[in-house]
């Protein structure tokens, strides 16, 4: 019997629009006039190399930091402002570089934090605990802490804790960074097939050219600013995301190979 | 299995140190060296005095009274000092500057101001030992790494309006601040509590009449040099069991993050 966390009343579907952003660390512009937006319940892969400007864009969307001017907005599907709409921010999870666990807690106690911080009752707690347990393949490990995990069952810990507060964005920082080639296969599988099932909507940040592909509707290729340069991003639309077996395919390699250029530029 | 090992390497390490007691022993005389054994055959008739017991408990009183207050005075000041840079840009060149202080040496002014009752022996362990744990745990706020505030942030309800500040800065602390900060808090207060038993012991060799350390003065000197082995002994074990009570806090409450699990 397979029972699912998602579709509850509240849960709604939102995408990002984000225009004109710029920020700057002190002096140093990091993101210029920065325009892209991500439709309800697609995907965008953020792809560039150290110091674009990758990480800064992720927490800038999750709130986490200030921007200096621009705007960041989350819409309905429909079109409209999901806050006027629905009266409140859309729920947003955060998955860091490096999990992001903490190591005094088990992975049911990591697992159940973002509830206990929102004050959910203790039984529904332990009930989407125990779904989500079953949901990453982590039945039986709900004792052990994470220095006694694997890379793969951490990442897996990780994206459930993420997962567990039935966000509508969620928001991924090389989450797979930290792990060998085939776990990373599996996971990106994972990452699909739950996006499949929850119909959230995600931004992933990787320097893999392959990882961005794979996941991302869309993709954004960042380069480090330079005053220079006209325009520091490329969007690529990704028209074969999400279809089957698409490691295999031909257009795959295509896509990938552009990108790749566009990162040598 | 693994604690009868522990206690089978205890009992190993007694007797080797009975052995050398007794060589010892032999060397210097059983008037300044009593024998290990003529010392347990005593302790036979000894530790059914009420007398004993008396100076075991007021001492155990003492030393675990003081441990506990330094602990639940000192973690929580520790943390806060490690986390709010405001206070602790105020508060912590006071506590380097006295830090150095060798606190025993304020004995014979603590008597004059407190007076020469349990209190003043009682605080100078306290103060003794609340400054190495305020400092561990001051040092450990400050040091975690600064991907497990960022997580914890990212763990934060946003979406929930008007979800009062109070209660986030409630859950960094439970969730956060206290797991991160206990393992080395726990493991300075099982240093610490050695240098506890010595400044007890120092603390009880004046002006009073009872107390482990008022034994072994006194006994030394009268020349009776059974009951101060009895005395001495006692303070070991009495160290001993902090220790390793210390120890097993840390392996209860440090499950994840003991410093040398990885």
């Amino acid at each position: 019997m397979t029972r699912t966390v998602s579709s509850t009343a509240d849960q709604y579907q939102t995408g990002i629009h984000v225009r004109s952003l710029c920020k700057t660390f002190g002096e140093q512009p990091v993101l210029n006039e920065l325009s892209f937006s991500v439709c309800a319940g697609k995907s965008l892969s953020v792809i560039g190399k150290s110091g674009c400007g990758k990480s800064t864009l992720l927490s800038i969307l999750a709130q986490l930091q200030e921007y200096q001017s621009g705007v960041v907005e989350f819409v309905t599907p429909q079109g409209k402002s999901f806050i006027e709409e629905y009266g409140r921010m859309p729920r947003l999870s955060y998955v860091l570089q490096e999990y992001g666990l903490f190591p005094w807690k088990n992975a049911r106690e990591n697992l159940m934090l973002p509830l206990q911080i929102a004050k959910m009752d203790k039984e529904r707690i332990q009930e989407h605990v125990a779904l989500m347990l079953q949901e990453l393949d982590l039945s039986g490990l709900e004792k052990r802490y994470p220095c006694e995990l694997s890379g793969g069952q951490k990442q897996r810990l990780a994206l459930g804790r993420a997962l567990i507060s039935k966000p509508e964005i969620i928001l991924l920082d090389e989450p797979l960074s930290s792990v060998d080639a085939i776990n990373r296969e599996n996971l990106q599988n994972l990452i699909l097939s739950l996006w499949k099932k929850y119909q959230f909507t995600f931004v992933l940040v990787t320097h893999s050219v392959g990882e961005a592909v794979y996941l991302g509707g869309n993709i954004l290729s960042l380069s480090k600013f330079s005053s220079e340069d006209v325009s520091q991003y490329t969007l690529y639309d990704n028209p074969y995301f999400a279809e089957e077996n698409i490691r295999d395919k031909k257009e795959y390699f295509e896509l990938c190979k552009i990108i790749h250029h566009s990162l040598q530029e | 299995m693994e604690n009868l090992k522990q206690l089978c390497k205890y009992l190993l390490t007694l007797f080797v140190i009975g052995v050398f007691w007794h060589i010892g022993a032999l060397c210097f005389g059983e008037y300044i060296l009593p024998k290990p054994l003529n010392v347990l055959f005593f302790s036979f008739d000894y530790l059914r005095t009420k007398e004993f017991w008396g100076h075991f408990f007021i001492s155990s009183y003492r030393v675990c009274t003081a441990l506990a207050i330094s602990f639940l005075a000192a973690f929580p000041l520790g943390i806060y000092m490690g986390y709010k840079k405001r206070f602790d840009s105020f508060f912590s060149p006071f506590l380097f500057l006295t830090y150095p202080v060798p606190k025993i040496v304020l004995l014979p002014l603590f008597f004059l101001i407190l007076g020469i009752g349990d209190f003043s022996r009682i605080f100078l362990i306290v103060l003794t030992v609340s400054y190495q744990i305020i400092v561990v745990t001051r040092a450990s706020v400050l040091n975690l790494d600064k991907k497990y505030f960022e997580s914890f942030q990212s763990l934060l309800p946003l979406h929930v309006k008007g979800t009062p500040k109070q209660h986030f800065r409630m859950a960094k602390l439970v969730h956060l601040l206290i797991p991160s900060a206990l393992p080395s808090a726990l493991t300075a207060l099982r240093i610490a509590s050695g240098t506890a038993i010595a400044v007890l012991f120092m603390a009880e060799s004046f002006a009073t009449r009872e107390g482990l350390g008022f034994l072994i003065m006194d006994s030394w000197g009268r020349g009776d040099m059974l009951p101060m082995f009895i005395g001495i002994l006692s303070l070991c074990f009495l160290g001993v069991f902090l220790y390793e009570f210390c120890n097993l806090m840390e392996r209860l409450f440090c499950k994840g993050n003991q410093p040398n699990a990885k």
